[in-house]
């Protein structure tokens, strides 16, 4: 069979409807019942589609919506500098916090181990200069609103939505990260605080996000 | 510069100035694109409330992202991207709800003129009713070919697939459409 004796395709039918379908192909339809029905129901769909306009809203909403995205606007503008990077600096962020999750999730998973369980030391604690401070770190419960450290760390969690985690290849789920670092001690904290800091030098946003 | 000089400026000068820290001239971009977004949002939330949420998430998100846009598109084309992404996500967590059929109390049953308006606004609603339930990417390809009338190519882009993706799409988009109209009808 030839080209033009075959039944049109899907996408052929698109372009029939669009009169972009090439003169050879065309020919085929004219002379093809199945074709040419399926490209006349084809275009009573669309026809039908056409007659759904969208209502016209009410003639205030204009000015009010107008408003309201410069007002959301605003307030964005006015946000620090470390909360409204572009999605391209921001992807970082994401891997930032990123990194600071999967630390969490070895901290609290090694925390919560069996004790006769042999594991390797956490490598947030094996960057630090003592062997295993985690044991040498007070464990008391620290108010959290005034801890200068544990703000950089709310300040990079706060700054990220489920897309940006995604777009990172990062998921988990709905709170799962601040569940887990309210279980971090206050020396945990601090030495993911100082990683994430460092991290933000390295990307040159350090000014920014102090 | 600023947004605030005479001359009319074009989408790219208004983004650069945007970057540049200039709100209002993010305000032109709103005011310039608005009606196509929330058209747009419309025909995915299926009411106005929602509709009009989804248009004013479309451009905080957008303000948000601007560092992103390279101008490799036209900007109404990136704010589509951005507009789909926010109305599919949104219908994921949030069942939208199509506004009532039925808005004979507004007008004049008794003279022909409004009933041929009232007949036309409840096959608008039905056909958005039926375009409702198409799954997201023919639905979002029906949407951007039949009403804001872009090319294959520009769908492809917005909605990260190919053009043969996009019409066969389209294809499905329709022939779903004229069974679900069909079950409408009786």
């Amino acid at each position: 069979m030839t080209s033009h004796g075959q039944h049109l395709t899907e996408s052929e039918l698109v372009d029939l409807f669009d009169g972009t379908l090439a003169p050879v192909r065309r020919q085929h339809v004219e002379s093809c019942a199945a074709c040419a029905a399926q490209a006349a129901d084809l275009a009573m769909s669309a026809q039908s589609v056409e007659q759904a306009d969208v209502p016209e809203p009410p003639p205030f909403f204009w000015t009010q919506f107008s408003a309201r995205v410069g007002e959301a606007v605003s307030n964005e503008a006015a946000r620090p500098a470390i909360a409204r990077f572009g999605w391209a600096r921001a992807s970082w962020f994401a891997a930032a916090a990123g990194i600071a999750v999967a630390l969490l999730v070895v901290v609290v998973t090694l925390r919560n181990a069996p004790e006769d369980v042999s594991v390797a030391a956490p490598v947030v604690l094996s960057r630090t200069a003592g062997a295993d401070v985690a044991d040498a770190l007070p464990d008391d419960p620290v108010d959290l609103e005034s801890d200068e450290a544990w703000a950089v760390v709310r300040a990079l969690a706060e700054d990220l939505d489920d897309e940006q985690m995604d777009d990172e290849g990062v998921s988990a789920g709905s709170g799962a990260t601040e569940r887990m670092t309210l279980q971090l001690t206050e020396a945990e904290r601090i030495e993911l605080a100082r990683l994430l800091q460092e991290q933000l030098r390295l990307a040159g946003v350090s000014e920014s996000a102090s | 510069m600023t947004s605030a000089d005479a001359a009319p400026k074009d989408d790219a000068e208004l983004v650069a100035l945007c970057r540049a820290g200039d709100t209002a001239a993010f305000d032109v971009l709103v005011e310039r694109h608005r009606r196509s977004v929330y058209q747009l949002c419309y025909r995915f939330a299926g009411n106005h409330e929602d509709a009009s949420d989804l248009a004013q998430d479309t451009f905080l998100r957008a303000y948000r992202a601007l560092g992103t846009f390279k101008g490799n598109s036209a900007f109404g084309t990136w704010l589509y991207r951005v507009a789909v992404n926010v109305c599919l996500n949104r219908k994921a967590g949030k069942r939208l709800l199509t506004e009532p059929i039925d808005e004979r109390e507004f007008t004049d049953r008794s003279a022909d003129a409004a009933d041929r308006l009232v007949q036309r606004k409840e096959t608008a609603a039905v056909v958005r009713a039926a375009i409702a339930r198409l799954p997201d990417k023919q639905r979002a390809t029906m949407i951007l070919r039949t009403y804001q009338e872009l090319p294959h190519e520009e769908i492809a882009s917005i909605l990260g697939s190919s053009v043969g993706a996009v019409k066969a799409n389209f294809f499905h988009a329709l022939a779903n459409l004229k069974k679900l109209l069909r079950e409408g009808d009786r």
